[in-house]
């Protein structure tokens, strides 16, 4: 008769033996997918004096009040190249202008406001489901495969710069972009730097643009990496004053807003 | 143990009633009978070899998925040259109604992705932003 003991040694082993060879042989079948985010930051900077220019001028032309309403070219590519849906009811557009003026008797000035790209994202701290997430590269992605369409994540938005898809897009598009996800009705968006493009560009070593920055005439967008100190947006950094929104927050957003020319 | 006989065939027929998905199907169901009817794709080779691809295209679509919209890979080397890691990679070979929905329907598996994601079927135009 086998002691206790010994019995209960063996049952270790065997035990040990079988999870060692499982965990050995998962390694190996796994694939491995390098990623190269860690040596991206992306960041973008715009120039508030020339998106004044340009969506006052439109509103003059066109004879638009309501800023809302205003279609710069940045916004119109920006919602055909990631299929944002046109509504009568909702604003979809990932791109948000707002009006501001410092004093009463001051012009004007607009900014477009997109996801800022925080640093300290509250989004991502209160989303149930781990969709909402920041990738190494710093963008916050929504992983839509994830998603439940809860809506916290828009309400600690401190730059509303999320939407939800009340209407199935399918319905409403009239042309799509199959590089881009398409979406269903019932859960949200936001800007990700057109996260399909860049991404694809960086693999095959072009210079990565989001669809806005390439769509904008006069330059007013700068898109690159604030982790490579001879990328134009480190440079303009290095020598300009810079605004970020809500910077008592301390969300320390990667979207800068340039004013006071040069 | 009381009334062994009646528990014994209870347990006999709460098996077979469980058993019966599979014999109802048993032998139905044959890849083979699919496969001369699909659609013959563009281009010579898949992203792997065809057995592989037929039996496991699910998990690399999920694979690709990961790394993609979590790693940023966007790229995927095999011995067949390389692919983008995207589902519209696929529409570059293969026909979605007379390829894969005409499998899918005979194997009866409705994949949710094309909620979400393009597919040849939706017939919207469309507008391409990758040079
Ligand atoms: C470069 C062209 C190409 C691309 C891209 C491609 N395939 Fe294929 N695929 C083929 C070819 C060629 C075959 C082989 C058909 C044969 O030999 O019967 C094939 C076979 C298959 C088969 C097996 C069909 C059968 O008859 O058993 C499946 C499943 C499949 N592909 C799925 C996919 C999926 C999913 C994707 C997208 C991720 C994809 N393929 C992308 C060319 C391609
Ligand atoms: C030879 C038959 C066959 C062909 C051809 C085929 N599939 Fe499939 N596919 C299946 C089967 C069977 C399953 C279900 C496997 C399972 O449930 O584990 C499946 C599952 C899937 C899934 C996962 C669904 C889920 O809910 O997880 C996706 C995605 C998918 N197929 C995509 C494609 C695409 C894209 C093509 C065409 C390019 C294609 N398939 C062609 C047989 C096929
Ligand atoms: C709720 C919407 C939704 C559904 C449903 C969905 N996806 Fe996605 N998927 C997305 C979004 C959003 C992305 C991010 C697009 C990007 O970054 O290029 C994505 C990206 C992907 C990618 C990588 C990039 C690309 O362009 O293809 C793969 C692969 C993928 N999904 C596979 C799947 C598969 C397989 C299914 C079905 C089992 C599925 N997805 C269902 C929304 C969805």
């Amino acid at each position: 008769m086998i002691s206790r003991r010994k019995f209960l040694v063996l049952v270790t082993a065997g035990a040990a033996t079988i999870a060692t060879g499982k965990a050995l042989s998962l390694g190996e079948e796994k694939e491995k997918y390098t990623s190269e985010l860690s040596e991206y930051k992306w960041g973008m900077v715009i120039d508030v004096d020339k998106c004044t220019k340009c969506v006052t001028e439109i509103m003059k032309k066109e004879g638009i009040d309501d800023i809302e309403k205003v279609r710069p070219p940045c916004i119109v590519e920006c919602d055909k190249a990631n299929n944002v849906p046109q509504s009568d009811k909702y604003y979809y557009s990932l791109i948000r202008l707002y009006m501001v003026k410092e004093t009463e008797d001051a012009n004007p000035l607009v900014f477009p406001v997109m996801c800022q790209e925080c640093e300290h994202p509250a989004c991502v701290e209160v989303c149930l489901t781990q969709a909402s997430y920041k990738r190494e590269d710093g963008i916050i992605v929504i992983d839509l495969h994830r998603c439940i369409g809860c809506r916290y994540c828009m309400i600690a938005c401190p730059y509303n710069a999320r939407r939800f898809l009340w209407e199935d897009p399918k319905e409403l598009l009239k042309v799509v972009n199959p590089e881009a996800p398409v979406r269903k009705h019932g859960v949200v968006m936001k800007c990700e730097f057109c996260l399909w493009k860049i991404d694809r560009e960086r693999a095959e070593n072009k210079e990565p643009k989001p669809v806005c920055v390439e769509a904008c005439p006069y330059n007013a967008l700068i898109f690159g990496n604030l982790k490579d100190p001879n990328s134009e947006i480190s440079k303009i950094l290095k020598t300009s004053k810079v605004l970020t929104l809500r910077a008592y927050l301390g969300t320390n957003p990667k979207v800068k807003y340039k004013l006071w020319g040069d | 143990m009381y009334h062994k006989q009646y528990v014994i065939l209870g347990i006999i027929v709460f098996l077979i009633i469980l058993a019966t998905p599979y014999w109802v199907t048993a032998g139905n169901i044959k890849y083979e009978d699919i496969h001369k009817e699909l659609a013959k794709p563009k281009g010579v080779n898949c992203i792997k070899d065809v057995k592989w691809m037929a039996s496991n295209h699910m998990e690399l679509l999920n694979e690709w998925r990961e790394a993609a919209v979590r790693g940023g890979v966007r790229k995927y080397q095999t011995k067949n040259g390389v692919f983008n890691v995207s589902l519209t990679e696929c529409w570059r070979c293969h026909n979605y109604e007379k390829f894969c929905k005409k499998c899918h329907s005979f194997m009866d598996v409705r994949p949710v992705c094309w909620d979400c994601h393009y597919n040849p079927g939706m017939k919207i135009p469309t507008v391409n932003y990758i040079k």
